[in-house]
């Protein structure tokens, strides 16, 4: 057997900080070997991007490799000087990070970005160098890339970016290629793309990729097999073929199982119960026992190792394997939630709390200092209706730049409607903020997708439940501790972390608070705006459980905007597919799953990451990117990216809308021929 | 970048000629009486009302404002009330030439200096030269500039006498052959902004060394000093050049303390001792002076930085 490209011994990981020294890796150990595609899964805090940086020999400054070995074509990293490192890095190892954006020199040609890895390191002139950089783009699949090359970060959409940078990392035709989480940022549809990217080269190059996510469903596509890490530690490793079938694991079971099914239905998802351990106080025994739901005494007093549970298959686990199915554990359940909200609401069901009409909303244009400075809009909303049910879910999906926040934004009235209607139970509410009544201001509320900056960091979240209840109110003020536990409870949370600061919670107890916030007026409608897509997708699953079940204990209605229609379908009873600011398709959650299907959903729905490595599926991929909504095509405006187009009218005229009773879709194509399909998904 | 050019210049013409309003009205606001005070207290009431008259003082206030401005326009800013006889033009010139030699040299000194220093400081934060720096620099900016001028003349003038306390410049010399005037007043000008320049390209050093592109331009294997020189300054230096564009306008026009503190007849002076005499044409013409310079410098510097910064030179459609 041949030596592998890369192998980690007991590898060791230590951060300092004023409180205390985080544990960040404890004792991995793993092998990548030329040509294969190696996975490393796990939630934000396992240490998988300590892993990573470990490896390239680029730690923060607190951070500290204290123990073992990393032994890459033969030599110990450890004992390589800096210089010899710059010799190695871009060369024999490189690097593709998670934020294309911030990893791009904003000031600097991508061209020169790509080829200067070549010239520093001596493999070509700068003349070949750009050349190599146009031949790279053209083979991830840029359009233009002799014109791409002169450009600036900013002038490309996020996925040209995140191809700018796999070609930086290819261009010094590295052995090692580590992807740090290169899809995380992206739509679904251009984290598809870039999945087909990498697995086209995995198969053309002889490189190894040691590729790092936190979504098993991507691992299932690329991967030929996979570690899972908790706590530093990998805690279960196994081909790609036999860990999707079988995890001896408790953690990669749970992990697994709280992805959102593509194929499921509105309820309730599996959740990894607890949350990440403490790094700085490793618990004696298994470091998965706090929150292991099988775990037995033995975990307790001393540490499991990692056995091998088949040939290619080990876990480090007492317990494994697991018999049997696992059963729902909802953290949610054991915590005696309390319903949210005082009154019963006053239900009428299948009564409309909200209709959108004909609802458009431009930005900018109009006339400039002079004539030719005059600029056309931005048609960010183009004319969409919607009606949504009491107590129902709507989902909103679409690609970014689709207009979907600047939906939810109208509708709340942080923007004002340039035309169009905004109703709001019967009563018409198209005002801006301003001018909206405060009973109106109450009854609809907003969680925004990222819970670090709503937030704000100088107030508790005591302080930040409050205010709401402060506002809009009718009780006295000495009540209001008593109903702000009370919300912390209904969302899950200890009440005596009304104290802390935000900076002092987790990704998703911030987003439990916001939700609470939110849900402090009693409110009949909130808008959810993505408000999982920067979470973890096991934290992903506690928080659209807790959404579900706030909704059957209060009847609020809710507006669900995402990008992922795997997550829309777990928690919509309609679902709305927008595209440039107009509505695409519309109907039931059940309908826009299975044909007939709009191209566009078509699309979106091959694009999911499904975490079954056996499926083979449909695979539709848009051309290019979300054209201006500026400028947006004529005709129908999905016809420059249709897979579909029949022709010369999706440029002319604007589709019909092809109803069967509450199903929309909006194309020239007949009902009948876009039933013709294959279901994309089961 | 045409019409972007054209509508910042447009902009910029609006903001001078509101400028030129309130500068007209402020001296109309000022308590006294113009003719009064060129004919002293003893004069009579029909010497006064004649003299009103031929000013013009006796128009009403529109019409005033737009002779005013229409002589500025074709370069008449009239005479000078104090220094009878005097013309306003050649006299704003020459303070005006004075101030920009003072400006000019005060950049020279700190742009360079405060780039080293602030450069050295930011590529290792926390060593015993970034603290020594901070320090210094902090120093520097909470000292007044009439502090550090009195200090500069006991020090180089009383005490060691290699320097003349006082700057004020002789009329028949060129102002090249004064240079040791210009020192004192440099180095006193020089503290506040030499700290403020510094400690803002530490930051801003430190930001872009921390940023996640220099990390990938360091794991792509370029070498420290290509990483330095092709990725983290160009970044960390743009900034900078807004916050030396607001210091240039304020030397041109607002080194009053400085020009006091050792009598160097620069603009600011001017229209000190044209407010203490009532001095209307040349405190409105001083002003103005200052006015044009300052969002002459701004519009100057707004066009530089479009011109370095890719970002806002395609971005701009999309404000």
């Amino acid at each position: 057997m041949t030596e592998p490209l890369l192998k980690i011994e007991d590898l060791e990981v230590i951060y300092s900080t004023d409180r205390a020294e985080v544990n960040a890796i404890n004792g991995v150990s793993l092998e990548v070997n030329s040509g294969e595609v190696r996975g490393l899964v796990g939630e934000s805090g396992c240490g998988k991007s300590t892993l990573a940086f470990a490896i390239m020999r680029y730690l923060d400054k607190n951070g500290k490799i204290t123990g073992g070995r990393i032994l890459f074509k033969g030599e110990d990293l450890r004992k390589k000087t800096e210089a010899e490192m710059e010799d190695i890095w871009g060369r024999h190892l490189g690097m593709i990070y998670q934020d294309p954006t911030a990893s791009l020199n904003p000031s600097l040609p991508v061209g020169d970005q790509i080829a200067e890895v070549a010239t520093a390191h001596g493999l070509a002139s700068r003349d070949e160098a750009i050349q190599k950089a146009i031949d790279l783009l053209d083979r991830v699949h840029i359009r233009d890339p002799e014109d791409i090359v002169d450009r600036y970060p900013h002038e490309l959409s996020g996925g040209m970016r995140q191809r700018v940078g796999i070609a930086a990392g290819l261009i010094g035709e590295p052995e090692l290629l580590v992807m740090d989480e290169p899809t995380t940022n992206l739509d679904v549809t251009t984290e598809a793309r870039i999945l087909d990217i990498v697995e086209e080269l995995t198969e053309e190059l002889n490189s190894a990729f040691l590729y790092i996510t936190h979504d098993l469903g991507v691992i299932a596509r690329i991967g030929d097999a996979v570690e899972v890490m908790y706590a530093g530690q990998v805690v279960e490793r196994g081909s790609i073929e036999e860990l999707f079938e079988e995890q001896y694991h408790p953690y990669t079971k749970l992990l697994l199982r709280s992805i959102p099914d593509p194929e499921g239905s509105k309820g309730s998802l599996q959740e990894v119960p607890g949350s990440m351990v403490d790094l700085t106080d490793l618990p004696r025994g298994c470091n998965f026992s706090t929150r292991c739901p099988y775990r037995g005494e033995e975990c307790f007093k001393s540490e499991p190792s990692l056995d091998d549970k088949s040939e290619s298959h080990s876990a480090r686990c007492f317990i494994a394997p697991i018999e049997g199915k696992v059963e729902t554990v909802s953290e949610s359940k054991d915590t005696g939630k309390e319903p949210i909200g005082d009154e019963p609401p006053e239900l009428k069901r299948e009564d409309s709390i909200l209709a959108v009409k004909d609802l458009k909303k431009y930005f900018g244009g109009g006339s400039g200092w002079f004539p030719w400075a005059d600029s056309d809009p931005v048609r960010a909303v183009d004319g969409v209706n919607l009606d949504l049910e009491r107590s129902k879910t709507l989902g909103v999906v679409g690609e970014s730049g689709c207009g979907k926040t600047t939906l939810a934004r109208t509708i709340i009235g942080l923007s004002r409607a340039t035309e169009g209607e905004i109703d709001f139970a019967g009563k018409d509410i198209t005002a801006p903020i301003s001018r909206r009544s405060p009973k109106t201001l109450k009854r609809i509320q907003i969680v925004f997708q990222d819970p670090r900056s709503t937030l704000n960091p100088k107030r508790t979240v005591g302080q930040a439940i409050a205010r709401p209840l402060a506002l809009h109110g009718d009780f006295a003020r000495s009540e209001i501790p008593k109903k702000t536990a009370r919300l912390l409870r209904s969302v899950g949370l200890d009440p005596s972390l009304a104290d802390r600061f935000p900076d002092q919670l987790s990704g998703g107890q911030k987003q439990r608070v916001a939700t609470a916030r939110a849900f402090a007026t009693n409110p009949a409608l909130v808008l959810h705006d993505e408000p999982t897509s920067s979470l973890d997708v096991s934290v992903q699953a506690t928080i659209l459980n807790l959404l579900l079940e706030l909704q059957e204990g209060s009847g609020t209605s809710y507006l669900f905007i995402s990008h992922d229609l795997s997550v829309v379908r777990h928690i919509s009873d309609y679902i709305a597919v927008m595209y440039l600011g107009h509505l695409v398709e519309y109907g039931r959650t059940g309908e826009i799953f299975s044909p007939p299907y709009h191209p566009y959903t078509e699309a979106l729905l091959s694009a999911i990451p499904v975490p079954d490595p056996g499926l083979s599926r449909k695979r539709i991929r848009l051309k290019g990117s979300v054209p201006s909504a500026v400028d947006p095509p004529s005709g129908c405006v999905f016809h420059t990216r249709c897979p579909r187009k029949i022709g010369e009218v999706c440029e002319s005229e604007s589709p019909p809308a092809r109803g069967e009773g509450e199903h929309k879709i909006h194309c020239h194509i007949t009902r009948d021929e876009l039933s013709e399909v294959e279901p994309v998904l089961g | 970048m045409i019409s972007f050019t054209a509508s910042r210049f447009l902009q910029a013409l609006t903001s001078i000629l509101v400028a030129s309003i309130l500068i007209f009205l402020i001296a109309e606001a000022l308590p006294g009486d113009v003719a009064q005070m060129i004919l002293g207290q003893y004069a009579t009431e029909e010497s006064l009302t004649a003299l009103r008259s031929k000013l013009g003082l006796n128009k009403p206030l529109h019409i005033r404002y737009f002779d005013w401005l229409s002589g500025v326009i074709r370069g008449d800013l009239g005479t000078s009330l104090s220094k009878t006889g005097v013309e306003v033009g050649p006299l704003l010139v020459r303070r005006a030439r004075n101030s920009l030699v003072l400006a000019a040299g005060a950049m020279i000194f700190i742009v360079p200096i405060s780039f080293l220093l602030g450069i050295a400081a930011g590529l290792r934060p926390g060593s015993w030269l970034d603290r020594t720096i901070s320090v210094t620099t902090l120093g520097l900016i909470s000292f007044p500039s009439f502090i550090t001028g009195l200090a500069l003349i006991l020090i180089f003038s009383v005490q060691l006498g290699w320097l003349p306390a006082s700057s004020s410049l002789e009329l028949s010399r060129g102002i090249f052959q004064q240079l040791p005037r210009l020192i004192m007043p440099i180095l006193a000008l020089s503290g506040v902004m030499l700290g403020y320049i510094t400690r803002h390209i530490r930051a801003s050093m430190v930001k872009v060394l921390r940023s996640d592109y220099t990390r990938a331009a360091t794991l792509k294997g370029l070498g420290r000093r290509k990483v330095l020189t092709k990725h983290v300054l160009r970044n960390a230096l743009l900034p900078a050049i807004t916050v030396i564009a607001i210091n240039l306008g304020w030397l041109l026009g607002g080194a009053v303390v400085v020009e006091a503190t050792f009598g160097y007849p620069g603009v600011a002076r001017l229209v000190l001792d044209a407010i203490k005499h009532r001095d209307i044409p040349v405190m409105e013409a001083g002003l103005l002076f200052v006015v044009v310079a300052y969002i002459t410098v701004n519009f100057g510097t707004d066009i530089l930085y479009t011109l370095l910064d890719p970002r806002i030179r395609y971005s701009r459609g999309e404000e």
